[in-house]
């Protein structure tokens, strides 16, 4: 028997709501998809934003302007509160180390009317020093203060060059590696050494430290130290 | 190391370094505001 017109609009009545239904599930599905994007994005964004702001708070507390470790206390002693080592790395705005022309320079570094006299090794750490000599020929270092004077038993340093006066780094300039580190880690007196932040050998800038009592500065996880 | 003072080490501990830390603590910033006054290299 042919299906009746009343069968066959009923049929087609139902493959509509099936159609339907699929439409709606598969709208519903990118609704759902959307939503959870944007979550995700919201979630990542605030997640790149604490990162952001805990590198700036270890920069600040645990950088350059701490970037010494004093001797009691080893980088490896806290290993998760440090980030991951990083004893290579790449250069930015650091001049050719070429500057430091492989020799020996010698000056003056005039701490308010204390005029010391210095010389520097362009052979053992030549990119430092090309950076040193740089900061000298531009100017840079005039008027930069000496934020940090540490003095304990077996350990006495001053600390200077940071771009904002209070041992922050300069976001536009770091470098490395790491060269000329006493075998010891022992820091003679009257030694001229370069500021870094703990754990990265590329985190090199403007700031140095002139050691005035024989300093033990532990190796930390970039491997020698300054 | 970059390199090593000279001459004058005695005047920093004097002038500077013997002034002390400000808040009495072994490491922060000395109590004689110090800054760099002139440098030079040749």
């Amino acid at each position: 028997m042919a299906p009746s017109r009343q069968d066959r609009e009923a049929r087609q009545a139902r493959e509509r709501l099936r159609a339907y239904e699929a439409r709606q599930q598969v709208h519903e599905r990118q609704t759902t998809r959307r939503r959870r994007d944007n979550v995700i994005a919201v979630v990542g964004v605030v997640v790149i934003a604490t990162l952001a702001a805990l590198t700036q708070v270890y920069y600040f507390s645990g950088g350059p302007g701490k970037a010494v470790a004093k001797p009691s206390s080893s980088a490896s002693a806290t290993p998760s509160s440090t980030p991951s080592p990083s004893a290579t790395g790449s250069n930015l705005g650091a001049p050719d180390p070429s500057l430091a022309a492989g020799r020996t320079w010698t000056g003056t570094l005039t701490l308010n009317k204390v005029a010391l006299g210095i010389q520097l090794d362009g052979a053992k750490a030549p990119q430092a020093v090309s950076g040193f000599i740089r900061d000298v020929q531009d100017k840079y270092l005039i008027g930069k203060t000496c934020h940090r004077l540490a003095k304990s038993t077996g350990f006495g340093l001053i600390q200077c060059g940071s771009i904002d006066g209070q041992g922050g780094p300069d976001p536009a300039y770091h470098f490395g590696p790491i060269e000329n580190a006493p075998a010891d880690n022992v820091y003679p007196v009257g030694t001229i050494a370069m500021a870094r932040a703990s754990g990265d050998a590329y985190s090199n800038g403007h700031q140095f430290f002139i050691v005035f009592d024989k300093s033990s500065i532990p190796a930390d996880s970039a491997g020698g130290t300054r | 190391m970059i390199g090593k003072v000279t001459s004058g080490l005695d005047q920093l501990e004097s002038e500077i370094v013997a002034g002390g830390i400000t808040g009495g603590t072994d490491d922060g910033a000395p109590k004689i505001a110090t800054a760099i006054t002139a440098a030079t290299v040749q």
